[in-house]
């Protein structure tokens, strides 16, 4: 599971703006949503959070907004740039990439005939 | 328990909304962060869990914010808001300055007058006996150990003052490294030597005195002693300016 929550912290930025791109959106609803869709399993940490709703607002992927709410505090809203939309899809290629390149990786060798092993430097 | 939610994030920010350039920065990110954790530890309680329990797991749920925090407190003031208040000012103001400065006059006439009165408290004994006889020294000596403990006093007193206020003053103003206590601090083997020759010292007073019988002389060693050691903590201070 570690490498899991490892994989899904590298990719914060692409799940804030994929969560982003159904519709605007606020903290604590994205981290429900992310929480619903892993069956409860994985949650962000409010630190991880909004530490990367700052970064993205700084590359300008994403703008936010105080929202008026008719009960309780206001909220802060998200809604994802035009700009955040081309980098959508540019991470999910980076992503498509990376995972079929790591599929070939760890399947090397598991169906080789070499005698030996022999030691590959990356 | 939801109140404890606010208190822990008050006091996880009191200090970046203290340095932030622009503060309102600050207090707006506290304010988006107080929502989600009330609207998570809302939804934990709906789902059984007791107060306390939802209370501290929304806490720790929050993880380290102090990166996110240096970097809220780093952002330039908004251009369209009203003007950013001042950061907390990093050095002294005149005043400041001048306050410490009579401290400091008053810890040395302290310190001077405790010095006068040492030397001065046999007189009142010997006055008194002299005029008086045994019913003087009866009130001579209570006079005498009175000023004597006055003047230890003040010495305390006015020592402990003067360190606050060189403290306060290393703080903000740039090292000056010549204090006595710094070369101390430096060289622990300075201090190692300074403590021996002391001790040697006394010792060979006792000796030198009791073999010659000097007495009336000997206490000279004590001078040369204090003489010496300056001469070493001089050697070990220009040792280390010359490096």
């Amino acid at each position: 599971m570690s490498i899991t929550a490892d994989l899904i912290r590298g990719h914060t930025d692409t799940i804030i703006l994929a969560s982003l791109l159904r519709g605007d959106s606020y903290g604590y609803r994205i981290n429900r949503a992310l929480g619903d869709l892993s069956d409860g399993r994985y949650e962000f940490k409010e630190a991880t959070l909004y530490t990367a709703f700052r970064r993205l607002e700084e590359e300008g992927y994403i703008r936010s907004y105080w929202g008026d709410e008719e009960t309780g505090a206001r909220r802060r809203y998200y809604t994802i740039t035009p700009e955040g939309r081309v980098a959508y899809d540019r991470l999910m290629q980076e992503w498509r990439e990376a995972s079929e390149l790591i599929e070939k990786l760890i399947h090397f060798g598991a169906d080789s005939d070499d005698a030996g092993t022999v030691t590959q430097r990356i | 328990m939801k109140a404890k939610i606010k208190e822990y994030l008050d006091a996880v920010f009191a200090d970046a909304e203290r340095r932030a350039s622009d503060p309102s920065r600050v207090r707006e990110l506290k304010e988006e962060m107080l929502g989600d954790l009330y609207d998570k530890y809302d939804h934990m309680i709906e789902n059984g869990k007791s107060p306390s329990a939802a209370c501290n797991a929304v806490i720790a749920g929050m993880g380290d914010i102090t990166d996110l925090l240096d970097s809220v407190v780093d952002t330039a003031p908004r251009t369209d808001a009203e003007e950013a208040p001042l950061s907390a000012e990093p050095t002294l103001t005149s005043e400041e300055r001048e306050k410490l400065q009579k401290k400091r006059e008053r810890a040395a006439l302290l310190t001077s007058v405790a010095i006068a009165m040492y030397i001065l408290c046999w007189i009142p004994l010997v006055i008194l006996s002299e005029i008086f006889g045994d019913l003087g020294s009866m009130v001579g000596l209570p006079i005498m150990f009175l000023m004597i403990a006055g003047a230890t006093a003040m010495i305390v007193y006015g020592s402990m003052t003067k360190t606050k206020v060189t403290e306060a003053e290393k703080e903000r103003d740039d090292d000056d490294d010549d204090d006595e206590e710094d070369t101390e601090r430096r060289f622990p083997v300075y201090k190692a030597i300074s403590g021996a020759l002391w001790v040697l010292t006394l010792v060979a007073y006792l000796v030198v005195s009791d073999l010659t019988g000097a007495w009336h002389m000997t206490w000279l060693l004590f001078l040369m002693a204090a003489a010496l050691d300056n001469i070493i903590k001089a050697i070990f201070d220009l040792r280390r300016k010359g490096t």
